[in-house]
């Protein structure tokens, strides 16, 4: 009987988003027959240690075993199962997605088996506000054929190789040397191999983004895709992060769990305050080994500018480059005067524009250069398209 | 040695040497014992995770091996090595006394050559009392490095190609921790328990205060602990763990302190707070006004 209730348990903390794997209900079984039934707070505090491998899922786990735990009442008892079935047609109200706007409801997927012709050159050099709407969907389909040259850095193992190294494989010679009366006749070498560095992504979606915004989504999901390491944001009032969402190969239904995720579409910006929690939460987490980050926004600040200033002073120190993407920053005489922009520019390595399709897919080809000798921080404007 | 039979036993006895675990933490460390899986601790820095390993070598009477990790970590630096300066030396050697035989040069590749790491101590470990094997800060290696110790946790042995295959006589016990400054993959965390521990509540933390430094005025470890606590509920890049209270505490001791007062606390913030953002947005008025509100509610 416990048994059953066990996986009808375990059932319910998958529908809950829990990922249970096959063993967990069986060591669960095995966990309560050493410390028993007669301590709610062990039984979950076990149930905890074998469901749980994150800290954000600890409170999904309580609310589900308290719901367990009360329907289960004495251990003999049967009718649990039956209960819950019914919890099946109206499950427990764990963080259901909050239906946001429809940001994305009007984009048509991209037909990438359609020819592209002549009009895409005109599409893919235009200023993304400007096309209407099959211009933007042949723009997403360009888009999503991105391959991008990613930046590298060395990591921090060592492999061997035939070519010349750092230093000599000492040990895979002396035992090949020993073949040879110790003489050693055959190299080896070690060397660091690369390895793709992280990219992040912080993408403005509030009011003055709107259009370029999706454009920028639609990019991230293509990076993502790509399988290089990144990590996504959006910003408006508040960040989000939707690193997860992105990994959904199809574009559209990735970026539907994105709108339903992010709640401040289309509202006004605290850049500052974004970047604050950034730097707090996520920096240690995310942006490590080097990371390239991409902010994208036309720095329109409504919060501090000083905070912006001192948040972007903060997040440079912490990555290895930091480039501000201005959509703005492609039109001939533009002149970055918008106050959180300037309180920005100090301290990014440099700032591009982003407005066209072009111009991401030449960023996205430009990565790799990230890894070559530039000199950090400088300040002026950059980027030929 | 006391037998930890018992969630209660598990935390009588972690208590005895001075650690203070919660039902959970004591739970699931009880339950990695006898079902005889690896603990996975996750959680902010000094909050107790590495401690908890040392505790746990206290109780048993077992021998502690600690495998720290970082980035770039692999087998020649966590299992075993040659010792190559030594092996040449020795071909070296058996060359000198002129072998007419024109032989390859013998027991190269023999024990004496071989240097243990941590890893492989703790398999070769004898017991009868099994080893805890800390593996700590896991998120610092990278991933091809947590395949190879998933593997390794799996059956805890080991080829090394001239030797054969060594087997572990006891099952060490496995502690890893993780400061999650990356998320570390679910296969690897299938195969523990998982625990993530929380900062201590305001009585706990005067409990591990007290017992940590006996000769704390009570007055002082109370201002402490309350100042400490509402610390943490402010927006800080890198809250205090459990180790920075006392350390704090002991240098305020260590200033002949009995009670907290705002000049006190300017002078050894450093030893509180680790980023200079946090430093400089407390020191001075921000931590007056910390200090009034915490001793306000008295």
């Amino acid at each position: 009987m416990i048994a059953a209730n066990l996986v009808a348990f375990g059932r319910l903390l998958r529908r809950a988003g829990l990922a249970i794997s096959p063993g967990s209900t069986e060591l669960f079984a095995n966990a309560i027959d050493l410390i028993g039934f007669d301590h709610k707070a062990r039984v979950r505090a076990a149930g905890r240690a074998i469901y749980v491998r994150r800290r954000e899922d600890r409170e999904l786990f309580d609310r589900a075993f308290g719901l367990f735990w009360r329907r289960h009442g004495d251990p003999g008892d049967a009718p649990i199962l039956p209960r819950m079935r019914q919890d099946r047609r109206a499950p427990p109200t764990f963080p259901a997605p909050i239906p946001g706007s429809d940001a994305f409801a009007e984009d048509v997927s991209p037909r990438i088996d359609k020819t592209l012709a002549s009009g895409d050159e005109r599409i893919r050099h235009a200023d993304f506000a400007t096309l209407t709407g099959p211009e933007i969907r042949d723009a997403f389909a360009m888009l999503a054929r991105l391959v991008p040259q990613l930046p590298l850095r060395p990591s921090r193992r060592w492999r061997m190789q035939r070519r010349r190294g750092a230093r000599p494989a000492r040990a895979w010679m002396l035992r090949r040397s020993l073949r040879t009366f110790g003489e050693p006749l055959q190299w080896r070498w070690l060397a660091h191999p690369r390895r793709p560095r992280p990219i992040v992504l912080i993408t403005d979606i509030s009011g003055s983004m709107e259009r370029y915004s999706r454009l920028m989504l639609r990019f991230a999901h293509a990076l993502a895709q790509s399988g290089a390491p990144v990590e996504v944001f959006v910003f408006g009032t508040r960040l989000t992060r939707i690193t997860r969402e992105l990994m959904v190969r199809d574009a559209d239904s990735a970026l539907e769990r994105v709108g339903h995720l992010v709640v401040d579409w289309n509202g006004g910006t605290r850049i500052g305050e974004s970047l604050a929690d950034l730097n707090r939460r996520w920096v240690r987490r995310t942006i490590r080994s080097g990371a390239v980050v991409l902010i994208m926004s036309d720095g329109w600040e409504r919060g501090d500018p000083e905070l912006l200033g001192a948040e972007m002073a903060r997040l440079a120190r912490a990555c290895y480059r930091l480039y501000w993407l201005d959509p703005l920053a492609s039109q001939p005489g533009f002149v970055p005067e918008v106050a959180g922009l300037e309180a920005a520019l100090p301290h990014v390595d440099a700032l591009l524009p982003c407005a066209s399709v072009g111009s991401l897919e030449e960023l996205a080809q430009r990565l790799i250069e990230v890894s070559s000798r530039e000199p950090r921080r400088f300040h002026t404007m950059s980027g030929s398209s | 040695m006391t037998p930890l039979d018992s969630v209660d036993a598990v935390q009588r006895a972690l208590a005895a040497t001075g650690y203070l675990a919660d039902t959970d933490l004591a739970t699931a460390l009880y339950l990695a014992l006898r079902l005889e899986r690896p603990l996975f601790l996750e959680g902010e820095a000094g909050v107790g995770k590495t401690e908890l390993a040392r505790a746990l070598a206290g109780v048993t009477g077992a021998e502690m091996i600690r495998l720290q990790c970082y980035e770039g970590i692999d087998q020649a630096t966590a299992l075993y090595e040659w010792d190559y300066p030594r092996q040449m030396l020795e071909i070296r050697r058996q060359e000198s006394e002129a072998r007419p035989t024109g032989q390859p040069p013998q027991n190269i590749f023999s024990e004496s050559f071989l240097i243990e790491r941590p890893l492989l101590r703790a398999i070769r470990s004898r017991g009868p009392v099994p080893p805890i094997l800390l593996i700590d800060e896991i998120d610092r290696a990278d991933e091809e490095f947590e395949a190879f110790l998933l593997e390794l946790l799996a059956d805890f042995a080991v080829t090394i190609p001239e030797l054969g295959t060594v087997r572990a006589a006891v099952r060490p016990r496995v502690v890893l921790t993780s400061n999650r400054t990356r998320e570390v993959h679910d296969a690897l965390k299938r195969r523990c328990f998982y625990h993530w521990i929380d900062s201590p509540t305001a009585a706990r933390e005067l409990e591990i205060l007290e017992r940590r430094l006996p000769g704390i005025a009570g007055k002082l470890a109370a201002q402490v602990v309350a100042f400490v606590q509402r610390l943490r509920a402010t927006d800080l890049s890198k809250v205090p763990g459990v180790a920075e209270t006392i350390d704090w505490a002991a240098a305020l001791t260590a200033l002949d302190a009995t009670e907290l007062t705002p000049a006190d606390i300017d002078r050894t913030l450093g030893v509180l707070l680790k980023y200079q953002e946090d430093v400089a947005r407390l020191k001075g008025d921000g931590a007056r006004t910390l200090f009034a509100e915490v001793t306000a509610r008295r």
